[in-house]
Order: C-alpha cells, then structure tokens, then sequence
C-alpha cells in the first residue's frame, strides 16, 4: 500500500453529554514536519487525537479513521496519554509489541525486530532496560518504554498524547528533540505538550485549541502573542524572540 | 513459552493421564491394566479401562484444558489477575439448565437431557450477554452484564432448590452442582469435547490481541486489534469451553483463576504464551484433583469440585494478601 503524504481531518466535532468536546476541527498534517497541539487542560486535545485516529464516535472526516485497521496501524502509531502496562512482561516484548501490525496472523516476530528495539531501546537511553518487568520501571521510564513502542511501529505519522508530561527537563528536551529530527527524516508528528516552551522551541507550527474549538494555527512566534496566551491559557507571560527560538517567561495567573 | 516449560508441562499432564488410568477401586497391577486398554482378553478389566477410566482422564484433561485456558483469556482480556472464566456467568447458567432436568425427573428419563440442557442454559446466557453488552467493545460492560446473568442464574438454581417438592431430587441436584467426573462415559466426551475443543481454538485466535492488550484498549486499537470482534469471540469461546466444562462434569471452579497465576511468572507474563501453558496446566491440575478424590475418601464419593474450592480457596486467600503487598 502507497503511504499517503498527509493526513487531513476536516470539520470533526465530538458531542458528549450533549455538549461538544471539539467543535468543527480542521487541520492538516504534512510528512515532514512536526506539529504542536496545545491548549487548557479540557480544551480537547486528547479528543481530537482519538478522533483523528478513529478511536472516537465522531462526526466530520478523518482521512486517518477512513483507513482499514491494519493499514491505519502501518499508517500512524498513536502513544495515548493513559500509561497502561497491565502485565511484567519484559521491557524488550513490551517494545516489540509495536511491529504487531506487520506480523502475519499466527506468525512468530522476525529476528530482525530484536535490532530494531535494540535501536529506539537506545535512542531513548533506555538500552540498560530491554529485560527488565516493564511494571518495574519508575514514571519517567514507562512513559520512555511506552514511546519506544509507537516508534518501533515505524509508520509515517505519529500522534503522541504528552509524551513528555512527567519527565525530567533533560528527557523532555531529549523527546521533543526526538520527534523534531523524526520530522526532519520525514514523519509527520502530532504532539500534545503543556510545555510553551519546549513546543514553541521544537515544532515548526501550532494547532491551539480552547473549549472544543481551533483558535490559532501557526507558526509559534505568530501564535504564541501575549495576547493569546492571556485569552486561551489566561495567564501573562513575557515573549522574546532570541536567536535559539522563542523565549517564553510564564509570569502570573490572569483574574477573569 | 520456553522449551523447558512446554517439556515439562506436557510431560506432568502425559504422567498423570497415566496416573489417572491406573488408579481406582478394581485394584488391578498397572501392566494388566496398561495391557487391557488394548488387548481384551480379560473382558471384564477391558471394559473398567476402556469405557470407564479412559473416558474419565481424557475429560479430566479436556475440561481442565479449556478451564485453564479460559481462565487465561479472561485475565488477558480483563487485564486483572483476578479474573476467572466463571465471572460471565455462563457456569452459572449451564448449572441452572442441569438443575431444571434433574428436578423435573428429565435428567432420569432421558440420559443426554442434562448436559443437553446445560448447553441450552449456555447458549441463552451468551444471548442475553451479548444483548446486555451492547454493540460498543468496551470490556467493563461485558463484566457487569456476566455479573448480572451470574446473579440470576444463582437465583434462579437456589429458586429450584428452593421449591422442589422432592428432598431426594433437591439432593441430588446439590450433589451435582458439587462437580465430579465419576462415572462419565464416551458419550460425555462425544457430547463435551467439540465444544471444548472449539471454544479453545476459538480463543487461541486472539492471542495477538491479548498480547496488545498489555498497552490498554486504545493502544491495542491503535496497533489494528478489532475490539468488538475480540470480545465477541472471548465471550461465544469462553460460553462453549465453560459451558460444555459444567455441562459434563458440573461446576469446577478456581482451575482458571489459579493455574494461569502459578505459570505468569515461568511465561514472564507475556499474555500470548500463557494461554498455551495455562491449557496444559489446567490438564494437569485437573487430572491430578480428579486422582486425588480418588485417593483420599475412596469410599465416600469426594467430589471434584469440593476438593478444588478446598485447595482453591485458600490459594485465592494468598493471592489477595500479596496482592495487598505489592499495592502502596
């Protein structure tokens, strides 16, 4: 099957106890490049990436969700935000179950996944963990094991749901570095982030949503204006553009 | 599942299926017994071997087989180590069909009325299942609707119980819940084992999805698992494995919640792996408990089921108090 150069969902809108989770959402999301989705805790951020991936009963169209499942797997990985690992499986087996959409029905996995998890095991600095029980791990490693995962499956897109909540600065700043060069290679990323600062610093366009509804798009220096962040996130914040990307100081909680 | 265990399992199971041949009540040497099964020229042990103990281990593996392996899909799907093949209810539901014919005098007049309506009993808790749960794959609806049919099935068996004119038949329908594998025949095998052994091959089809599982439901989703089909086929292989289990030997329970928690750790709890050792632990368990009544109170009819809640019981004791352990 032909991988397809973009993903595009167009007008999704979710409704949940008669009221909307995410209102008439349009984006596009190129190979190539890495996108930021943030907004206020509830503004639908995780809504709109189920949707996207068809995991959500929802109106409008998901170019993603219109795929058969086993193409949409080859397609896209998706690393939800829950971090779910039920048994103490190996930490080596926990990866590998990311290459489960290539394996035939009944067939055992091909060697050469061992080399493949052994890779991303040690882009994520993990390589001291592949026998380890994967529910022995502490917070910051899980979410590094369960990312390791999405990113064995090797597909052209992935939907990351804060991948890097939780983590030390030098893992975060590792991880959103991560998914930038991944989109240098030619993925196209979609993350979710509370971090302003790292997601203005690593991805090249924003997507802001706020109560269901896309309210920016664009590049960070555009989207990112004190006057934004005081109506979507409601506080005020110091911006400078510096020759290393945007400098971003959060001051104070704005009052309605 | 490594080498080591497969060996080793197969070898317990295949060591006591021989075991289980060789004891009983017409106290006869293991070689004549050994030589009946094939050559007859005592009719008599001929006939104890071939239509009395054989029929009897190949039940005690089948059922334990399809138990044990029930057991480790149930948890799988649920991804709780507490859970247990008789959480649908469609034990409970099986029971209540068998209850039905041995008080209306059925189960006397007509031999295969019992197991038959067992099956009927099954079939009609999967139906009532699939219409609780809904169209949607999500597996907590699944586990409150078994609940329910659970409840009402035990309601309705104790109702039974409850108005039967006939102590004698109350008795004997007591007795059979209790579950025992004395005295079957190959009719029983014919009867049970297309149901068991479908339902476990059924089940095997959705190793790949337990095993993505592991990550959550979205996560399975995202990797291609069909969840509406998994729980559609977890809940029609559970229904034929349990149901054809109860319907033969009655209820025998703590095989599914006890054998896949004493293999997760020789499997390293990979979900896939531990359907395979579990169907062969369950055989194993099985058979050993079905030799142990016989061993232990030869004369007073132990009954299968009884001896299993006895071990069972406390093991499930054991299994919540590490469980309170390892919890903060």
């Amino acid at each position: 099957m032909p991988q397809p150069e973009s993903i595009t969902a167009t007008g999704l809108s979710v409704r949940r106890n008669g009221r909307h989770a995410l209102r008439d959402v349009s984006f596009t999301l190129q190979r190539g490049e890495c996108v930021g989705l943030i907004g206020p805790n509830g503004a639908g951020k995780t809504t709109l990436l189920r949707a996207v991936f068809g995991l959500e009963q929802c109106e409008g169209q998901s170019s993603l969700a219109a795929l058969p499942a086993s193409d949409r797997a080859r397609c896209a990985a998706y690393l939800p935000q829950g971090r779910v690992i039920a048994w103490p499986v190996p930490v080596r087996d926990l990866v590998a179950l990311g290459r489960l959409p290539y394996v035939e029905r009944g067939s055992r996995l091909p060697t050469q996944v061992a080399d493949m998890v052994n890779d991303v095991l040690d882009q994520l600095d993990l390589s001291g963990f592949a026998e380890r029980d994967a529910t022995a791990l502490s917070g910051g490693e899980t979410a590094r094991v369960l990312l390791a995962r999405a990113l064995v499956q090797q597909t052209p897109f992935i939907l990351a749901d804060e991948p890097a909540a939780g983590l030390d600065p030098a893992h975060q700043i590792s991880v959103m570095r991560l998914f930038h060069e991944r989109a240098a290679q030619g993925q196209g990323v979609l993350v979710t982030c509370h971090d302003l600062t790292l997601a203005a610093r690593f991805c090249a366009r924003l997507i802001v949503l706020l109560d269901g509804k896309l309210v920016a798009e664009g590049p960070p220096e555009q989207v990112l204006t004190p006057k934004l962040l005081a109506e979507v996130f409601a506080i005020s914040a110091r911006v400078e553009v510096t020759p290393q990307g945007l400098n971003l100081s959060q001051m104070d909680v704005l009052a309605d | 599942m490594s080498a080591r265990l497969a060996y080793g399992l197969t070898g317990l199971v295949g060591a006591l299926m021989l075991a289980s041949l060789l004891i009983g009540p017409a106290n006869v040497p293991p070689v004549q017994s050994l030589r009946a099964l094939f050559i007859a020229d005592d009719p008599l042990m001929a006939l104890v071997m071939r239509e009395l103990r054989l029929p009897r281990s190949l039940l005690a593996a089948l059922i334990g087989a399809g138990l044990g392996l029930s057991g480790a899909v149930m948890q799988g799907y649920l991804r709780n180590p507490l859970a247990e093949p008789g959480l649908l209810g469609v034990s409970g539901a099986a029971a209540l069909g068998a209850v039905i014919t041995l008080q209306t005098g059925l189960a006397s007049a007509f031999a295969l009325a019992l197991p038959m309506a067992a099956l009927l009993g099954a079939g009609l808790a999967v139906g009532l299942l699939a219409l609780l749960a809904g169209p949607r794959g999500g597996s907590l609806t699944l586990i409150l609707a078994g609940i329910g049919v659970s409840a009402l099935a035990g309601a309705g068996v104790t109702l039974v119980l409850n108005l039967s004119p006939d102590p004698f038949a109350a008795n004997e329908a007591l007795f059979w819940l209790m579950g025992s594998l004395t005295d079957r025949s190959w009719t029983h095998v014919a009867l049970a084992a297309p149901f068991i052994l479908g339902g476990m091959a059924l089940l095997a089809t959705q190793a790949r999805a337990l095993d993505a599982l592991t990550l959550g439901e979205d996560a399975a989703a995202s990797l291609g698992i069909d969840l509406v089909r998994l729980r559609l086929v977890v809940m029609l292989g559970l229904a034929s494995v349990v149901g054809a289990a109860t319907a033969v030997a009655g209820a025998i329970g703590f095989v599914g919640l006890v054998v896949p928690h004493l293999l997760r750790r020789a499997v390293r709890a990979r979900p896939a792996a531990l359907l395979v050792a579990s169907a062969l632990g369950g055989a194993a368990m099985v058979l050993a408990a079905d030799i142990a009544v016989r061993l232990i109170l030869p004369e007073r009819d132990l009954k299968l089921g009884v001896l299993m809640a006895i071990i069972g019981a406390p093991f499930f004791l054991h299994l919540i108090f590490r469980h309170r352990l390892t919890q903060v």
